[in-house]
């Protein structure tokens, strides 16, 4: 059984439902520990006293805000949890939205809210089956360590899921990004990018996108332990020219309806160079035996596997 | 002082979580299973510490 990060209750008008507070999502981040280079002694963190340098226990820290001039106001845990605004161990909703209101900026973090206890699977129910009939998300706000949250509790399939959201004044300014304005796109080259969406759309289908970059760290790390040869990923494709923007809008808009999603081979069956990362690439130039292809670049690699592979062709013809 | 998260049985974790320039998360307990800032009471920049 998970643990909960927090427990409490939900507040829904004088109902009081006490729920534990579960992640609904993980990072599957590879985590690295740290050594120091040429050695096998691993990077250590600790927390000491600078002045004693002996270290400190978790529970013998407590935080101190920086006042100017070098001085520190120290405050315990408690004293954090005393102040903490509204009641800390209660989820209180303040209102109902509709869920499609909620611009997805807003969305920080999914958690699960299950019952404590057998005895409130009837008003969790009741107040799950209600929000799921009104398609309507509870605005509730709670504490957690130290950290008041604005959320969005909502009904998911049989469970509560409550959503930590973004406070109004966290959202960045979008002026600030000087985005250059005036040009309105239209015509042809609005009618062909429309296009390219139609031909391009499906249901969302989230089991079909993995993770490959850490996919990728993974077999490196493989193939570090078996002391294979190790392969690098191809650089990312270069920026579509404006010149070039309806033809390659075209082109896109022809491999979308052709379903084409596998690699491009010409009309001879071999692969389009083009299309090839460059751990693809330097596998082809390890076959064509290509003299210093592991000092090459993506670019110098397409380059001497088409040269190599044109002479291997003319080879083959001629023998 | 008894951790009032551990007396509740809670998740969570007393190594401090460090957040390095380039945007990853370390814990300094090396045991550390979840990065979650929510796992987390002590938080770390490499710049200075956090008010989390």
């Amino acid at each position: 059984m998970a643990r909960a990060i927090w427990t409490g209750a939900i507040s829904f008008g004088l109902v009081s439902i006490p729920v534990g507070l579960f992640s609904a999502t993980e990072d599957h981040t590879i985590h690295f520990h740290q050594f120091e280079r040429g050695t096998s002694d691993r990077i250590r963190y600790q927390r000491v006293n600078e002045r004693t340098g002996k270290e400190v226990e978790y529970s013998d820290i407590v935080k101190g805000k920086d006042v100017g001039g070098g001085d520190h106001v120290l405050v315990e845990p408690d004293e954090l949890a005393d102040i903490a605004p509204g009641r800390s161990r209660t989820i209180d909703i303040e209102t109902f939205v509709d869920l499609d209101d909620i611009d997805p900026i807003f969305f920080q973090k999914t958690y699960w809210l299950a019952p404590t206890d057998d005895q409130y699977a009837r008003p969790y129910a009741l107040l799950r089956e209600a929000m799921t009939r009104t398609n309507r998300a509870g605005i509730a706000t709670f504490v957690m360590r130290g950290k008041e949250y604005l959320t969005a509790l909502r009904a998911d399939g049989d469970v509560l899921a409550l959503e930590t959201l973004f406070f109004a004044d966290e959202i960045r300014d979008r002026s600030a990004l000087d985005i250059p304005g005036g040009a309105k796109p239209k015509g042809k080259e609005l009618e062909m990018a429309t296009g390219l969406i139609e031909a391009m759309s499906g249901e969302w289908k989230p089991d079909e996108f993995r993770d490959t970059y850490t996919e990728r760290v993974e077999k490196l790390i493989e193939d570090k332990r078996k002391g294979r040869e190790i392969v690098t990923e191809a650089e990312p494709p270069e920026p579509t020219a404006m010149t070039d923007l309806i033809a390659a809008l075209e082109r896109s808009v022809d491999d979308a309806r052709g379903g084409k999603k596998s690699k491009k081979a010409s009309s001879n069956g071999t692969p389009d160079l083009s299309e090839l990362s460059k751990a693809d690439l330097t596998k082809m130039a390890r076959e064509l035996d290509v003299k210093g292809r592991s000092s090459m670049s993506r670019a110098e690699l397409e380059k001497a596997v088409a040269e190599a592979s044109g002479g291997s062709e003319r080879r083959k013809k001629a023998s | 002082m008894t951790c009032p998260e551990c007396a509740q049985d809670l998740d969570h974790c007393h190594g401090a979580l460090v957040r390095l320039p380039d945007g990853t998360v370390e814990c300094f307990d090396p045991d550390c299973h979840d990065t979650g800032a929510d796992r987390h009471a002590l938080q770390v920049r490499i710049d200075g510490v956090e008010s989390g």
